[in-house]
């Protein structure tokens, strides 16, 4: 079973060296400049504006989590999608997908019922 | 459309058999359309209550008739879930009731209160319900996030808000023990059925299945607040809003022994020594902290611990127990006369909380018999109860948790159990005494104020106290 | 990787995530440890459905879909207390406090 791995070993093992290899080669044997712009943060070639860590506003917590909230409960949708296939042949097609509606339904629900109290306002 | 497989899944047996849940599950819907429309807002206690009132008509209906499966086993409704289903009902009735106008900071968000206890008390339901691990585990998480919630409600109190993190936190680990124990059990077994486990009986003395029972056995510890997992108990307890934590202390604990109960033929009959142990360290652990406060809802968290740990010394004697269904009958007699003493009882208190602007204490109570003779009586009353004074509801439970004891030959535990329960009188008639014989503090007077709804449940949850206490014959004879 | 494997990884993951949650006091890092506890039972489920058969597929995608809805809740309440109240730590047993 192991042995299946061996190839993947070889590879990373040859990466790794390259790798080290490398970086302490150019380290002893290359030549050292200094200068500003070579100790600055690689940024798409534009010179960087601020640093990394800015602080986001709040108000994109409560759009994120209702977000991840939606996009995991519609999960559901793919359990019914990836088993629609089985239930058509038992002659439950109909029956599952007013199921399924229902559930969407009160997902509609909810985020009706988070509309309504302005969840979904950016600039509140 | 097939319809052999169509009637199995939609047929009146499965509706009956999940009328108390749907009933629930139908209102919250309602209550969370009604906050989309202002103009209806006045509908939404009717909804609440008719919820309620619905579960409760689903539930008698199958009270008495014979077990019904339901989704293929994994879910099912006897008389025993019957009698949880419609103790929730009543769990959740007394929160409301003396929850009303608690709130004053919060009360714009009542319509979400009113929904999250709604969702809670249906996840118990699922619990109760549930014979599979898949289901309780969407029960208990049904029941758990509204309560997270719950205690951290009165947004504005910096206890309130770490009361509810601390819950979380706890909560959540609870949770994730639960889940790999269901792993390991399903990895083991082959199968998450209740029904399965008692098929493969031979399977779960693997290793694997048996770390996975003993997971899962911690998470319901955790739920009932049993030691080691009861340090939280006092802290959230005590920083949750009052009706909150009536609800929590009496519902949460129904439900996680609701569904001990019917996995505890999983445990080994081994480990009944080691859970009569945790029981009476419990027991001890409850009633020696309670014996040091002065905050009321406090106390009566570490009371409600040892009252934990008496519950687990019957499912200790369940397997050794000569007469089939004896602990089950013991639990639910002793949850059912706890529910209504412990629910009334913090009931008082979050009236004289709302009434007086802070905690109660127990200096608070003093002279509340002159000023108030009617909410000390029935506080008085509670305790007796709640200290197994006889004729209440208390003596006859802890009675027949003792003799589920006897019975299975634990005898030294039970005599230790009852002497440790002797020292919790301590603390409860340090109450009564405060309330009937000591002077009233002249700078902190009680106020009095009429409150017609939070009286009438008082006296119900005192007249059912005294009911099981005096009358329990009609219930012995129907609750099995 | 094999069954057995499969169960040594998750109990690991399992195991850190209940380190981290003993010896943390911060919600967030707390938040983090129960993830890791909650998705190595997710890794049993679907390392034993593939060995074994059976509903393990289904069982992950509920713990999955469950206690996400949980984390909003928790991530929620520690929002509240920091913003609120300045702090996001939590203390185990507050009876020394007293």
């Amino acid at each position: 079973m192991l042995e299946n791995y061996a190839p993947l070993l070889i590879l990373l093992s040859l990466a790794l060296g390259f790798t080290v290899s490398q970086v302490v080669l150019s380290e002893v044997a290359g030549r050292r400049r200094k200068n500003v712009g070579k100790g600055e943060a690689y940024e798409c070639g534009m010179e960087p504006v601020g640093g990394a860590r800015i602080r986001l506003s709040i108000h994109f917590y409560l759009v994120a989590v209702l977000f991840i909230l939606f996009d995991v409960e519609s999960v559901f949708l793919v359990l019914w999608a990836v088993a629609a296939e089985g239930f058509k042949e038992q002659g439950l097609a109909l029956f599952v997908f007013g199921e399924i509606a229902l559930f969407v339904f009160i997902l509609g629900l909810a985020l009706a019922y988070v509309w309504r109290k302005g969840g979904l306002e950016w600039d509140r | 459309m097939n319809p052999d497989i169509a009637q199995r899944i939609l047929s009146q047996a499965t509706l009956d058999a999940s009328g108390p849940f749907l009933a629930l599950a139908l209102g919250v819907l309602v209550l969370v359309f009604l906050e989309l429309l202002p103009a209806l807002a006045a509908l939404r206690q009717i909804v609440f209550l008719g919820s309620l009132a619905a579960a409760a008509w689903a539930a008698t209906r199958t009270l008495f008739g014979p077990e019904i499966a339901a989704f293929e086993g994994t879910y099912v409704a006897n008389s025993t879930t019957s009698w949880w289903a419609l103790l929730f009902v009543a769990s959740a009735l007394i929160a409301w009731i003396f929850g009303r106008r608690y709130y004053r900071d919060e009360a714009r968000f009542e319509g979400e209160h009113d929904i999250l206890l709604l969702t809670a008390a249906s996840g118990m339901v699922l619990m109760a319900g549930s014979r599979d691990l898949l289901v309780f585990f969407v029960g208990l998480e049904t029941l758990s996030v509204p309560l997270y919630a719950l205690s951290g409600f009165r947004r504005a109190r910096r206890e309130s808000v770490e009361a509810g993190l601390k819950y979380f936190v706890l909560g959540a680990f609870a949770a994730a023990i639960y889940l790999m124990g269901a792993a390991l059990l399903y990895a083991g077994t082959g199968t998450i059925a209740l029904a399965g486990f008692q098929e493969r009986s031979e399977l779960l003395e693997t290793p694997l299945a048996l770390t996975g029972l003993a997971l899962i056995a911690a998470s319901l510890f955790f739920k009932i607040s049993v030691f080691p997992f009861h340090l939280w108990v006092p802290d959230v307890y005590q920083g949750a809003p009052s009706p909150v934590t009536t609800f929590m202390a009496t519902g949460t604990k129904a439900a996680a022994f609701a569904f001990l109960l019917p996995l505890s033929f999983a445990l080994p009959p081994e480990s009944a020594g080691l859970v009569a142990a945790i029981a009476l360290i419990t027991m001890a652990a409850g009633n020696l902290g309670a014996l040091v406060q002065t905050d009321m809802k406090r106390l009566l968290a570490y009371s409600g611990v040892a009252h934990a740990g008496t519950m687990l010394l019957a499912l200790a004697g369940m397997h050794a127990d000569p007469e089939s269904g004896g602990a089950s009958q013991a639990v639910l007699f002793y949850m059912a006369a706890y529910t209504f003493t412990a629910g009334g009882a913090f009931g008082l208190l979050t009236m004289l909380e709302t009434q007086g602007g802070r905690p109660v204490t127990i200096d608070g109570l003093r002279g509340l018999a002159r000023q108030r003779p009617g909410v000390a009586a029935a506080l008085a009353l509670f305790m007796l109860s709640l200290g197994g004074i006889p004729a209440t509801g208390g003596f006859l439970g802890k009675y027949l948790v003792f003799s589920v004891a006897v019975r299975a030959d634990m005898i030294a535990a039970a005599v230790v159990g009852v002497l440790i329960s002797v020292v919790a009188l301590g603390y409860y008639l340090r109450i009564i005494v405060a309330m009937y014989m000591q002077p009233e503090d002249a700078t902190r007077p009680v106020p009095a104020e009429s409150r017609p709804l939070s009286s009438a449940m008082a006296l119900a949850c005192a007249a059912m106290v005294l009911v099981l206490g005096v009358l329990p014959g009609w219930f012995l004879a129907n609750v099995r | 990787m094999t069954l057995e494997n499969c169960i040594l990884l998750a109990t690991l993951l399992f195991a850190i995530g209940v380190y981290g949650l003993l010896t943390r006091r911060q919600a967030v890092a707390m938040l983090l440890c129960v993830e890791l506890m909650l998705n190595a039972s997710n890794l049993v489920f679907v390392a034993f459905a593939r060995h074994a058969g059976g509903p393990g597929q289904i069982l992950a995608m509920f713990a999955l879909a469950i206690t996400v809805a949980e984390v909003a809740v928790g991530l929620a309440i520690v929002l509240l207390l920091y913003r609120r109240h300045g702090h996001t730590a939590v203390d185990a047993a507050s009876e020394a406090r007293e």
